[in-house]
């Protein structure tokens, strides 16, 4: 059972200061004010207590709940005592200038005698204990706004209220929230499989560059090997070089050896021909002086044994004279040429004597003739021997040099080995740079490759099945589908007391008219079939039998729902309402008014006295102006 | 006087001559050697090695020296190794002949054709007759 048993509402609206207590937990509690005394304050100032908010106002400004006659640094306070079960609440919010104009609730619990103050979620708990603020509409209403049920898209509508008060949204919003699961499950089922995908494509990659890399490394063995080959070829030029300058500085000495030679030989060849030209012109001299030194050996011993030598007879001596004949061998004296020439004194001026005595000269220097002979035979033979062993050293020179030549190999020989070698190493020094390069895309490559089998290694970690995905979706799809069939039972059985209400409601209100179906539809439009043919729906109901209705429709909600011990606040409920209905909205109020509070604000008490039989009136207040009019007092009647 | 003594010239048969003309031939010691010059060798050969007469054979002769040639200025020592030859010779014994230019030419002539025949045997005929003529050559120059 849930009751209200204190209102006290301070400097809120048009209300300085009032307290009101309800005696009774059920029964109808009858208020009564004119227009503007303070009817709808007092259901706002409930409604702002318990929910922060005033709906029945069009403004919700701070200074708009303030009294607007209070003191400066007043507050507007409201504090109301409901008992829930057994156990008392005292609900109190006040809202001061600097707050936000929902001010601050505090909520406590009578323990021992005391007010025990609950913390914000426990107080928040209480007053969803007393009336969610989702259906308060239901329960807190202003009678002529009891209409707006049958409108749709608002949140006061039937359907909106029935799944708020049947907590279907919760069905609803747990079945969005599977929905969300399953829709997760499918992401990532669909990312499993993009994965898959992807590992596919991971791997068609890590091949390819793996193909690439392959053929990165032969691009570089290539490249090396070409290098490799141009070193050798290098080496070999080297040694090349290296024989050709050897080479070619043999063949210079050879050719330097063989112009030697060459002069040599020509030096021989002259020094031969001297050699012969000597021999043929002073061989005969030679033999000759031979003879007579032969001869003079003979004289001399002649002479010795007092033999007087031919020569000395003056006519023979003077015919040899004469030709021109020296007495060689003796190699004429002066005392002998004295003699020769004072015995041919007649011959002293002659050219004859001259002759011969040139011709003895002539003789007389053979000798000497013979020494220079000896000397120019000695140069030349020295010249020759000289010149044959040098011929002889150069020859054995030269034959050593054509051995070396001989093991060089000539066939090898480069025309210009030293270009052919820059030219390598230009070319080594373009490898190098292919090298290079190649070197730097097999990196680049590698890097490619290591990521794509670290992204591999990382996508193929994770379980690319999608079975145990799709059995956790076809779980979640099946307790969608299980909380849809709650969902639909729900409403089917909400339906099923919802036509009852409209049933009875309808058979009050057409009492002379007999119904044979009733439907309402998704959109909880009612719609019923008399059974001469007349269809009625909630459009072509009068304002009366629309409230009627409404009311009906909350006493099913409230009662069947579990809602029945909440209190009723009702204001103007019978506002627009013709006379001819205020029985089936009272019929409905008292029914209601057995198992709760109903507390209804009204214009007229003597009309509500009229209309509510026996006892179910429980308390009477009058709501009016105080005497200088500025301040609403609410005074109970006897 | 000397001077009006005309000497005669040189001429040799024409055996001789080509005996003469194969040694000048030869190549050695004497090759291209002028013919009077080799006639002069080779009668100072047959002086030094008194080389056996050789008879002359009959027939033409061959002009070795003209006689407008040999009386010649140029020639006078060419004469004096003549007469030379014929006091080593035919002089020792016969001092006047050397008076007459003719005997001494035939002296000349007569060893000169022993020294042609020596140097066939010795020159022409011999494989180390350049060596041995050498030899000889140095050894008289010691």
């Amino acid at each position: 059972m849930i009751a209200l048993h204190h209102i006290a509402i301070k400097q809120f609206r048009a209300y300085e200061n009032i307290a009101i207590n309800f005696d009774n937990n059920t029964g109808v509690i009858l208020m009564h004010g004119d227009n503007g005394s303070g009817k709808s304050t007092l259901l706002n100032a409930i409604n702002w207590c318990l929910y922060g908010d005033t709906p029945f106002y069009t403004t919700t400004a701070v200074t708009a709940v303030l009294n607007k006659h209070a003191p400066q640094g007043a507050v507007a306070e409201v504090e109301i005592i409901a008992s829930i079960e057994d156990k008392k609440y005292r609900f109190y919010r006040k809202a001061s200038s600097d707050v936000a104009h929902g001010g601050i609730l505090e909520v406590s619990y009578e323990a021992n005698g005391n007010w025990s103050v609950l913390d914000g979620a426990s107080g928040n708990d209480a007053v969803r204990r007393i009336l969610p603020k989702d259906i308060r509409h239901l329960f807190f209403f202003n009678g002529e706004r009891l209409k707006d049920i049958f409108t749709h898209n608002n949140e006061h509508d039937l359907k909106s209220s029935v799944y708020k008060v049947a907590e279907l949204n919760v069905i609803d919003n747990a079945i969005d929230h599977i929905k969300s699961v399953e829709n997760f499950y499918l992401k990532q089922i669909s990312q499993v499989s993009r994965n898959a995908q992807k590992i596919d494509q991971l791997k068609d990659a890590k091949e390819t560059f793996e193909a690439s890399l392959l053929g990165h490394d032969e691009v570089l063995e290539d490249y090396k090997k070409e290098k490799r080959d141009y070193k050798l070829e290098i080496a070999e030029l080297d040694k090349i070089i290296k024989d050709t300058a050897l080479a070619r500085q043999y063949i210079s000495q050879r050719d330097s050896i063989k112009e030697r030679l060459g002069e040599i030989d020509n030096r021989l060849q002259n020094a031969k021909l001297n050699r012969i030209e000597l021999f043929q012109k002073n061989y005969h001299k030679l033999l000759l002086l031979q003879n007579t030194k032969d001869y003079k050996a003979e004289l001399e011993s002649a002479s010795n044994a007092g033999i007087i030598p031919p020569p000395i007879n003056p006519e023979v001596t003077s015919e040899i004279l004469r030709n021109g004949v020296c007495i060689c061998g003796r190699c004429i004296g002066d005392k002998e040429r004295e003699f020769i020439e004072k015995q041919h004194d007649d011959y002293k001026a002659k050219d004859e004597l001259r002759f011969l005595t040139d011709g003895i000269l002539t003789f007389a220097n053979l000798d000497s003739k013979v020494r220079d002979i000896k000397f120019e035979l000695t140069d030349v033979m020295d010249s020759i021997q000289d010149d044959t062993e040098k011929k002889k050293d150069l020859q054995e020179q030269l034959t050593k040099i054509n051995e070396t030549l001989s093991e060089i190999d000539a066939s090898k020989m480069h025309d210009n080995p030293e270009a052919r070698r820059t030219k390598l190493e230009n070319k080594i020094s373009n490898l190098d740079m292919l090298i290079g390069g190649a070197a730097n895309n097999k990196l680049a490559v590698q890097e490619k490759l290591h990521e794509v089998e670290k992204d591999l290694k990382k996508n193929i970690s994770e379980d690319r099945s999608t079975d145990h995905l799709e059995q956790k979706r076809l779980t979640a799809e099946r307790l969608r589908q299980k909380l849809l069939e709650c969902k639909v039972l729900m409403e089917s059985s909400i339906r099923d007391k919802l036509k009852k209400s409209v049933w009875q409601t309808f058979s009050t209100i057409l009492p002379d008219t007999n119904f044979i179906e009733i439907n309402i539809d998704e959109r909880y439009d009612i719609t019923l079939l008399a059974n001469d043919g007349t269809i009625y729906t909630t459009n072509i109901l009068s304002v009366g039998q629309t409230k009627a209705l409404g009311l009906s429709l909350t006493y099913g909600l409230s009662k069947d729902l579990g809602y029945s011990e909440i209190p009723l606040l009702i204001d103007n409920l019978y506002g627009d309402l013709s006379e001819s209905h205020y029985a089936d909205v009272t019929n409905i109020v008292s029914a209601l008014a057995v198992d709760k509070q109903v507390i209804i604000m009204d214009l007229n008490i003597d009309k509500t006295e009229s209309l509510f039989k026996g006892d179910i009136v429980s308390q009477r207040f009058h709501i009016k102006r105080s005497a200088n009019d500025n301040q609403t007092v609410i005074e109970e009647i006897a | 006087m000397m001077k009006n003594k005309q000497w005669p010239g040189i001429s040799i048969t024409e055996q001789d001559s080509e005996l003469a003309a194969s040694i000048i031939k030869q190549d050695g010691l004497l090759r291209n050697i002028d013919q009077k010059d080799l006639l002069l060798i080779a009668a100072s050969l047959a002086v030094k090695h008194n080389a056996p007469a050789v008879i002359s054979s009959p027939g033409k002769r061959k002009d070795v020296t003209h006689q407008s040639l040999i009386n010649g200025d140029n020639y006078n020592e060419y004469r004096q190794y003549i007469s030379l030859i014929f006091f080593q010779t035919a002089g020792k014994k016969d001092l006047k002949s050397m008076a007459d230019p003719k005997i001494m030419i035939d002296n000349f002539i007569d060893y000169a054709r022993r020294g042609l025949y020596l140097l066939k045997a010795e020159y022409l005929e011999s494989n180390d007759s350049d060596q041995k003529f050498l030899q000889d050559f140095v050894e008289l120059l010691k």
